[in-house]
């Protein structure tokens, strides 16, 4: 069946984003080998889900790069998360609107296909997390102590993962990756 | 010269305490252990902010549930605890620091021994970072999200880049990661 795979970055210090939503400090403290296993992740994935908060930057960003990354990201279909916006008022190509989250992946995941990437952001990966709709997390710990900002997972019940897979990098990047404890 | 070493567990999210401090969460194990025993064979001192150092001093002297020779060492070996308001050390082998913390780190790296070791302690952490005082970080991810706590660094001004030297996973999926700070 199709899982549905969070991929996000974590700085060493538990962050996803600095205090003012900052970004930077992931590119400039990844290399190529976390690039690659993002490739990789993305190959065997067929939709793209994001929250509505990043989806403006996300959707004006990809189209700009020309890396076989971003090719494969701008050919995919993607999903928004949003209760306010409206599919009429979109003006990217193969992107469609989901106001409920357990419905939407609950339909995906009955059809046949590869999986479901989650990108984030912050918000809609801890919905995903409290509605127990992840099945595969891949977190990135970053080398670089970020001093504060946004953290994942904000008031979801505590759970234990299980760890499938730990890969380092020489540019100090590690790549682990968990599945819930069944 | 001696080195400063900061150890502590982490989950996902980010936390290496509770909201109240609640450490109930940490995955120890055997392997575990023996990450502790070999950390204590190249460390002589344990430095403390007061509210870790408190916590302490009220579970290991009469500790029963921990591993033997931990428990030994923890109790056995120099402390010393950055308070302004403490007044009393009473677990074994403590000392107080009231002012000039960083000078007395400063001092205690040259003298010869083994390394320092700090645990929790974030306020003293943050300080020591913003001091350029600590040389490696030894952060032990733990397969757990907590949903809320207190994280080791909230509202400093400077990012602060990495070296990842080296990585060590137990069979628990815990992972510790050791860290050099880059140097300016």
């Amino acid at each position: 069946m199709r899982k549905v795979i969070l991929q996000m970055n974590i700085s060493m210090d538990g962050y996803v984003s600095g205090p003012n939503g900052e970004q930077d400090w992931i590119f400039e403290n990844s290399g190529e080998e976390g690039f690659k296993l993002a490739e990789k992740i993305l190959a065997d994935s067929d939709l793209i889900l994001i929250g509505r908060g990043m989806s403006k930057e996300f959707l004006d960003y990809w189209p700009k790069e020309t890396l076989d990354f971003a090719n494969r990201i701008n050919s995919l279909p993607k999903v928004i998360f949003s209760r306010t916006m409206k599919e009429s008022d979109l003006t990217w190509d193969k992107v469609t609107i989901a106001k409920d989250i357990e419905k939407k992946i609950k339909e995906e995941k009955s059809k046949p296909g590869k999986n479901l990437i989650l990108y984030g952001g912050c918000g809609l990966a801890t919905s995903f997390a409290k509605l127990g709709l992840i099945d595969e997390y891949c977190l990135s710990t970053i080398p670089v102590i970020l001093g504060g900002g946004k953290h994942l997972f904000q008031g979801i019940d505590m759970k234990v993962l299980k760890l499938l897979e730990s890969i380092p990098t020489p540019s100090g990047e590690i790549i682990n990756h968990y599945e819930p404890k069944k | 010269m001696r080195k400063v070493i900061v150890s502590n567990l982490v989950t996902l999210d980010g936390f290496f305490e509770g909201p109240n401090g609640e450490l109930d969460w940490f995955v120890v194990d055997d392997d575990f252990f023996d990450y502790v025993k070999e950390m204590f064979k190249t460390v002589d001192t344990m430095l403390f902010g007061r509210k870790t150092y408190e916590m302490m001093a009220a579970y290991w002297p009469s500790a029963e549930d921990n591993d033997a020779t931990i428990t030994h060492l923890m109790n056995k070996l120099p402390k010393i605890v950055f308070s302004k308001t403490l007044n009393n050390a009473s677990w074994n082998n403590s000392r107080i620091v009231k002012e000039n913390i960083a000078e007395e780190i400063h001092e205690m790296k040259k003298l010869p021994g083994k390394d320092l070791v700090i645990f929790g302690s974030s306020e003293i952490i943050s300080f020591l970072k913003k001091e350029g005082l600590i040389d490696e970080y030894r952060i032990i991810l733990n397969p757990v999200i907590l949903g809320e706590g207190n994280p080791m660094f909230k509202n400093l001004e400077d990012k602060k880049n990495l070296i990842l030297f080296k990585t060590r996973n137990l069979k628990s999926g815990v992972i510790i990661l050791y860290y050099h700070p880059v140097k300016n």
